[in-house]
């Protein structure tokens, strides 16, 4: 055999192509059903609030550990299936943890119950004055100094928070991850932008009697990640400050989970990759398989994605803020499972999107 | 330039190619679907690359390595949907002695089919094999040349069939 029989084999061959006409209608057929299966997917993991921040990371490190060194606090957690109550924090802290200088300005609890039909997130304001535990009576965003101080790094500060919030509410905790905000920018960027809609214009300010620098305007848009960064801290010349502010974080984590859930395996294998290594990004998340609970949710579609406050206007003063009735009924019923009736006695403690 | 205006100008050379690669209609059939079926869903993506045929030839081929190992087949079950296809005689039938090479051809690896694919039939440089098929440009050659070897060897009488597999 040479090398021209060789190609001569290939030619005759080429009349056993398929039949084009059919061929084609098959393929957009085929396309077009994917597509819409894309489309529920999409919407479907919207597990990505916790996709992004927990379930890409311990995907690809494998089975999970704590970051810090203390575990006890991890062993009496569960794993059947139950409710799930996760603890996302957003840290304004930047560059070492030596210098102890972090507060949580953000707090989020992300609450899916053992049904696994909605996912919903829980918006603690920073300013709330509650019981620290071995700490007295403070804001609640102090609760991650003095937890970085007792036992250094972002771990020790979740594991703070969480004991507060325990304290508080009953709720106990399957695991959290500590984003720092410049995580959070590279996260944006790493997605290719965040999709937000916003009610309002929002001015940028650096600080609280400046010029703004910048204004994102009202409606839907993408923000990259300087934007992100800046939308998630602004308080300054929003109508109702750090309230505000927690709207908008829920408003760029629904977008953050709409864009991670687009992320597909062996395509974006890359991407996923460089998300879990964004730095400033702490995952604790001990006796779940992210994979597993990704599964979970398949069917959750981005409505299915909740976004709560504990209160819709202020109840304080200099001190700090007070968390309302509602707010506490909210919690109550998160511990007990009973979330929907509380969102029903109060419906304005929902995001309006 | 579009999707359809890609289809409609490389879905038969994308085709043929498929039979080269897969040696019989049916497999051709469901590989150049699913492939063209990925590059429709990503197709800004596809569009963007600097030679898309190119592009989706190489996903094909990638289709094709993978298709025992990756099993997409399994999951896709497309040709479910193309059953007019079905029973169309191989041509090899009416010329059994001359298409001995084109039989030979199906016991190979899938690697080294697919390099005498893009050497005798496409006519790549073995550079740009070694780019569709992932590998260094030595590891190409050599899947050409022992492909060669064990296709002689099977068409050679008095050696053992299937010794150079």
């Amino acid at each position: 055999m040479n090398e021209d029989e060789l190609r001569a084999a290939f030619a005759r061959h080429e009349a056993e192509a398929p039949d084009m006409e059919q061929l084609n209608t098959t393929i957009n057929r085929e396309a077009a059903r994917r597509r819409k299966r894309r489309g529920t997917l999409l919407a479907g993991s919207a597990a990505a609030a916790v996709a992004l921040l927990v379930g890409i990371p311990v995907y690809l490190t494998g089975p999970a550990r704590p970051v810090g060194q203390n575990t006890a606090a991890s062993s009496h957690r569960a794993t059947a299936r139950k409710d799930l109550n996760l603890l996302l924090l957003g840290s304004d802290h930047r560059g070492s943890w030596a210098e102890g200088e972090a507060r949580s300005d953000t707090i989020v609890i992300v609450h899916i119950p053992a049904d696994r039909r909605k996912i919903y997130l829980i918006s603690v304001n920073r300013d709330e004055r509650v019981a620290i535990p071995g700490h007295g009576v403070d804001k609640i965003n102090s609760a991650f100094f003095f937890g970085v101080q007792r036992k250094g790094g972002a771990q020790g500060g979740l594991e703070l928070v969480e004991e507060t919030l325990t304290q508080l509410s009953g709720i106990t905790f399957d695991g959290g991850a500590v984003l720092e905000y410049a995580a959070l920018r590279g996260i944006t960027d790493t997605l290719g932008g965040v999709p937000v809609c916003l009610p309002g214009k929002v001015d940028i300010y650096l600080a609280p009697n400046a010029r703004p620098s910048k204004q994102l305007p009202a409606g839907c848009q993408t923000l990259h990640g300087a934007d992100a960064l800046s939308l998630v801290r602004q308080r300054y010349g929003l109508p109702y400050g750090g309230l505000d502010r927690d709207r908008n974080a829920q408003r760029f984590l629904l977008g953050v989970a709409q864009k991670a859930s687009e992320l597909k395996l062996p395509e974006d294998a890359a991407t996923i990759l460089k998300l879990s290594r964004t730095d400033g990004l702490t995952i604790d998340l001990p006796d779940i398989s992210a994979l597993d609970l990704a599964g979970q949710l398949s069917n959750v579609k981005a409505a299915d994605v909740v976004a709560l406050s504990l209160t819709a206007a202020f109840h304080g003063d200099r001190q700090g803020e007070t968390i309302p009735a509602e707010g506490l009924a909210l919690l109550k019923a998160v511990k007990e499972g009973s979330i929907d009736a509380a969102i029903m006695a109060h419906p304005d403690l929902v995001l309006t999107r | 330039m579009t999707y359809e205006e890609f289809a409609r100008a490389r879905l038969a050379p994308l085709a043929r190619y498929a039979v080269m690669l897969t040696g019989d209609r049916h497999s051709a059939e469901d590989l150049v679907q699913e492939t063209m079926v990925r590059a429709q869903l990503k197709w800004r993506k596809v569009s963007r690359a600097d030679a898309p045929e190119q592009y989706v030839k190489r996903m094909m081929v990638n289709l094709y390595l993978d298709w025992q190992r990756g099993s997409w087949w399994k999951r896709v079950l497309v040709r479910a949907d193309a059953g007019a296809g079905l029973g169309v005689p191989d041509t090899a039938e009416g010329s059994a002695d001359r298409d001995v090479i084109w039989q030979a051809l199906s016991h190979l690896p899938r690697q080294q089919r697919a390099a005498l694919v893009l050497r005798f039939y496409e006519d790549l440089p073995d550079a740009e094999i070694a780019e569709v098929l992932g590998c260094t440009v030595g590891t190409a050659r050599g899947y050409v040349s022992k492909a060669l070897t064990a296709l002689r060897a099977r068409l050679t009488p008095g050696l053992i069939a299937g010794g150079s597999r």
